[in-house]
C-alpha cells in the first residue's frame, strides 16, 4: 500500500462527488482523489490503480452501487470500502456489514465523511 | 364524524333502525313489523313502490326490505330510485322474495339491492341479515369518514400551497430576468422550485445575477430561496458587491439549514459596459464563456465550497475577474441540465453541453439549440431534478435598455440643511466598503431614490481615484490593454491588503436653495496628489474599474472642481422635487 492514500469516489451526482472531495481534501490536501460517475467508469479506473478508499453511491442508474461495491471488493480486497446511503434496507445493511463495508449516511456531511476517513487510519495504522 | 359502536360478532343483537318495509301482502307486512318492532327498530310502511319511494324521502330510513312484484311501482324501480337519492349514505335494501330465478335475482342486484330475503321470514335469519348490513353501513361510513377528512386535508393543503407559491414568487421574484440580453430556462420539478435565478441592476448600472441548486428539490429545497433572494435584492440595491452578497447569504444559510441541505450558487457581476465580470462560483458547474465566433470556451470553475457548508469564518469570499469581449455569451447553469438522463439512464452530460456551445451555430441560436437539445436528448423521460439554464449577452446597447422594473416609489423628502463627515483610516478602508453605509445615510437622510444611480456613480468614481491612484498609487495606464485589467484588479487587492498608512476623509453637505436641494460631496486623501491644471486630458481617459470615469462624473454632476495638490475633490449636485417625480415616472 503507497503512504498516500488514493480515494475512488462513484456518485451519479457531480455536486456529491464535488462536496466529498471538498471534505476529503480539507483534512487530507495530499490524498489522490478520483471520482467516477457510474459504475462502469468506476471499474475502469479502478483497474489501473491502487485504490485505498472508495466511496459508492448505492442508489445510482445503470449499475446499482451495491454490485459495484460487490465487485471492487472482490478486484481490490484491500480497499476500505463505505456506501453513501440515504435510506437503506436491514438487509442490504447486514449484507454489507457481513462483507466490511462501512455507510455514511444522505446528505453527506463533513462528520460522517472524516468519521469514515478515521476508520480507514485506523486500519492502516 | 362517529359511527354507532355495534358489536360484530353477535348476529342477535343489534342498535335501533329506522326500517322501512315495502309489500303489497298485507300479511307478510304484518309478519315483518311485528319481528323488527320486537328487536326495537322503528318501523316505516308502504304498500307499493311509489309510497316506499314517498316514505323513504320523508323518513331517511336506515334500512329497507322490498317485495318485488307490488302494483304502481315494482320492486326493481323503486330501489332504483331509492338508491339515487341516497348520495353519500349507505341504505342496504333487501329483497323479500319467494323468487330462485337466478335472472330475476341477477336483476335484483342490477336494480342496487344488497340482500335477499327469502319467504317464508325466520325472525332469527332477519336479525342475522340487519347485523350483517350494519357491519357493511359502519365500514361504509367509516370509509366515508376518512374520504372526506382526506378531502378536505387536501383542499387546506391546496391552499396553503397557494398561499405559500404566492409568498414564494414575491419574495423569490426573478427581478430584471426579462432583459433583452438574458435568456434562461427554468424547470423545476415541482411547483417549489429547489433552483433559483434572481438578477438585479446595481445602483452603478450593470447587473448582479445569482443562480442557485439547493439540495434536493421540492418545498425543502425552495425554502432556503427566500431567505437568499431577500439578501441578493436587499444588499444589490445598497450597492454591496458580490462578496459581501456571499457572505451575508452563506452565514444566513448556515444558520437556518439543516445539515447536508445546501445551496451550490454563482454570483455574477457585469459592469456597467459588460466589459468586465467579476464571478464567485461555489459549487456550481463550470460557468462558460463563448465567443462571438464559437471556438475554444473561456471556463469559470467552482473555487468554493456551496453556500451553506462552513461559517463565515472558513469561507473563502474572493472572486474572480474577467474581461470580456463585446458578443461574447455567458452560459451558467445548475447539475439538472448535465445530469438530465435519457430514457436509458444516458446523462445529457457536461461535454455534449459542450459540443453544442463551441459548434458552429450562429450566436443568438445557441440558447435555442441547447434547449431543444434537452428536450430531444429526455425525450419525455422522467425528470429528476431541477433545472435551470441562463445565457447572458455582453452587449452594452442591449444593457442600458430601458428596466421594465418598477421603481420604488418613495418621494424626496425636503431640502433640509444637514452636514457628514466620515474619516477613514487605513485599517478601515482595508475592511470597509463605505459606500453602501453612505449611500443608506443619503436616503434615509434625503430620501433621494429617484437620484440613487447617479448619486452612487459619483460617490463611487470619485471614491475609487482617491484610494486606487490617491492612496494605492496605481497607474489608471495598466487598465488599457486586455491583460492589463486583471494586473489592475490583482494590484488593487494586493496593495490595498498591505494598505499601512493613508486615510480618506468624505463629507456631505446639504443645503435648501429655494425649492432645490444642492448636495456637495467632498472626498480628500492622503495621498500626493497630481496637477490636475496641466493634464485635463489624463483626467477625461481616467476611467476606473467600474468603466464609467470622471468624464461621466462631469455629466452628472452641477460642478467638479479639485484643490489643494489634487488630493482633493469636490462634485455639486442640485436637484428639484420636480424633476424627482419627473425621474419617477419616466425612469
Amino acid at each position: 500500500m503507497s503512504s498516500v492514500p488514493t480515494v475512488l469516489i462513484v456518485d451519479d451526482s457531480r455536486l456529491s462527488r464535488m462536496m466529498i472531495r471538498a471534505f476529503i481534501t480539507q483534512a487530507h490536501p495530499d490524498w489522490t482523489i478520483v471520482e467516477a460517475s457510474n459504475g462502469p467508469e468506476a471499474l475502469e479506473k479502478a483497474a489501473t490503480q491502487t485504490v485505498d478508499l472508495m466511496t459508492i453511491d448505492l442508489n445510482m442508474p445503470g449499475m446499482d452501487g451495491l454490485t459495484l461495491a460487490t465487485q471492487l471488493q472482490h478486484n481490490h480486497p484491500t480497499a476500505h470500502i463505505a456506501l453513501v446511503t440515504a435510506n437503506i434496507q436491514e438487509s442490504v445493511r447486514q449484507r454489507a456489514a457481513a462483507a466490511g463495508m462501512e455507510f455514511i449516511a444522505k446528505p453527506v456531511s463533513e462528520d460522517s465523511v472524516l468519521a469514515c476517513l478515521s476508520a480507514l487510519e485506523n486500519r492502516r495504522a | 364524524m362517529i359511527a354507532p359502536v355495534v358489536p360484530h360478532n353477535s348476529a342477535a343483537s343489534s342498535a335501533p333502525f329506522t326500517v322501512l318495509i315495502a309489500d303489497d301482502d298485507r300479511i307478510n307486512r304484518m309478519v315483518l313489523h311485528a319481528m323488527l318492532q320486537k328487536d326495537g327498530h322503528t318501523v316505516y310502511v308502504a304498500e307499493n313502490g311509489q309510497e316506499a319511494v314517498t316514505l323513504f324521502e320523508q323518513h331517511q330510513p336506515d334500512l329497507v326490505l322490498m317485495d318485488v312484484m307490488m302494483p304502481y311501482m315494482d320492486g326493481y324501480e323503486a330501489t332504483s330510485r331509492i338508491k339515487a337519492l341516497t348520495g353519500e349514505r349507505f341504505v342496504p335494501v333487501i329483497f323479500l322474495t319467494a323468487m330462485t330465478d337466478a335472472q330475476a335475482l341477477v336483476h335484483c342486484v342490477e336494480c342496487g339491492g344488497d340482500d335477499f330475503l327469502h319467504k317464508p321470514y325466520k325472525h332469527a335469519i332477519l336479525k342475522a341479515k340487519i347485523a350483517a348490513m350494519e357491519r357493511v353501513r359502519q365500514l361504509y361510513a367509516t370509509l366515508q369518514s376518512q374520504k372526506n377528512a382526506l378531502a378536505s386535508h387536501h383542499r387546506r393543503l391546496q391552499r396553503e400551497y397557494e398561499v405559500a407559491e404566492k409568498l414564494f414568487s414575491t419574495i423569490v421574484h426573478p427581478g430584471c430576468l426579462d432583459a433583452p440580453h438574458l435568456k434562461y430556462l427554468l424547470s423545476p420539478m415541482a411547483i417549489f422550485n429547489g433552483d433559483i435565478l434572481l438578477a438585479a441592476r446595481k445602483p452603478s448600472g450593470g447587473l448582479h445575477i445569482m443562480l442557485g441548486d439547493f439540495t434536493g428539490h421540492g418545498l425543502p429545497a425552495a425554502v432556503g430561496a427566500m431567505p437568499v433572494a431577500d439578501i441578493f435584492y436587499a444588499m444589490t440595491a445598497k450597492g454591496y458587491a458580490i462578496s459581501d452578497i456571499v457572505a451575508e447569504a452563506n452565514q444566513k444559510l448556515k444558520a437556518i439549514l439543516p445539515t447536508g441541505v445546501f445551496c451550490a450558487a454563482a454570483l455574477l457581476d457585469l459592469d456597467a459596459t459588460y466589459s468586465q465580470l467579476t464571478i464567485w462560483n461555489g459549487g456550481l458547474p463550470d460557468v462558460l464563456v463563448r465567443q462571438p465566433s464559437g471556438g475554444t470556451l473561456r471556463r469559470l470553475r467552482s473555487q468554493h465550497l456551496p453556500l451553506g457548508v462552513v461559517d463565515n469564518t472558513r469561507l473563502d469570499r474572493s472572486v474572480e475577474v474577467i474581461e470580456l469581449m463585446p458578443g461574447e455569451r455567458i452560459y451558467a447553469y445548475t447539475d439538472g441540465v448535465i445530469e438530465a438522463s435519457a430514457p436509458t439512464g444516458e446523462m445529457f452530460s457536461q461535454p455534449r453541453l459542450e459540443v453544442y456551445l463551441t459548434q458552429d451555430c450562429a450566436p443568438e441560436q445557441v440558447f435555442e439549440t441547447i434547449c431543444d437539445g434537452l428536450t430531444a436528448f429526455r425525450a419525455g423521460g422522467p425528470q429528476r431534478d431541477d433545472l435551470t439554464l441562463i445565457e447572458i449577452t455582453c452587449d452594452a446597447g442591449l444593457a442600458n435598455h430601458p428596466s421594465t422594473e418598477a421603481t420604488i416609489s418613495s418621494v424626496a423628502k425636503a431640502p433640509a440643511c444637514w452636514h457628514m463627515a466620515l474619516a477613514l483610516d487605513a485599517m478601515t478602508l482595508r475592511t470597509l466598503d463605505p459606500l453602501p453605509q453612505i449611500m443608506q445615510m443619503l436616503m434615509a437622510l434625503q430620501g433621494l431614490h429617484a437620484h440613487r444611480e447617479r448619486l452612487y456613480t459619483i460617490l463611487a468614481e470619485l471614491f475609487a481615484n482617491a484610494l486606487e491612484h490617491g492612496l494605492l498609487g496605481l497607474d489608471s495606464e495598466l487598465k488599457h490593454t486586455p491583460q492589463g485589467f486583471v494586473a489592475y484588479y490583482t494590484a488593487r487587492e494586493q496593495s490595498l491588503a498591505a494598505l499601512e498608512h493613508g486615510w480618506i476623509n468624505i463629507a456631505l453637505t446639504h443645503t435648501a436653495v429655494g425649492p432645490a436641494g444642492q448636495l456637495t460631496l467632498r472626498i480628500e486623501d492622503s495621498g500626493p496628489g497630481f496637477d490636475y491644471q496641466r493634464c485635463p486630458r489624463d483626467l477625461a481617459a481616467n476611467t476606473t474599474h467600474s468603466g464609467r470615469g470622471i468624464p461621466l462624473v462631469r455629466a452628472l454632476c452641477q460642478a467638479l472642481t479639485y484643490h489643494g495638490v489634487g488630493n482633493c475633490v469636490e462634485a455639486v449636485y442640485v436637484w428639484s422635487q420636480e424633476e424627482t417625480d419627473v425621474s419617477q415616472h419616466t425612469s
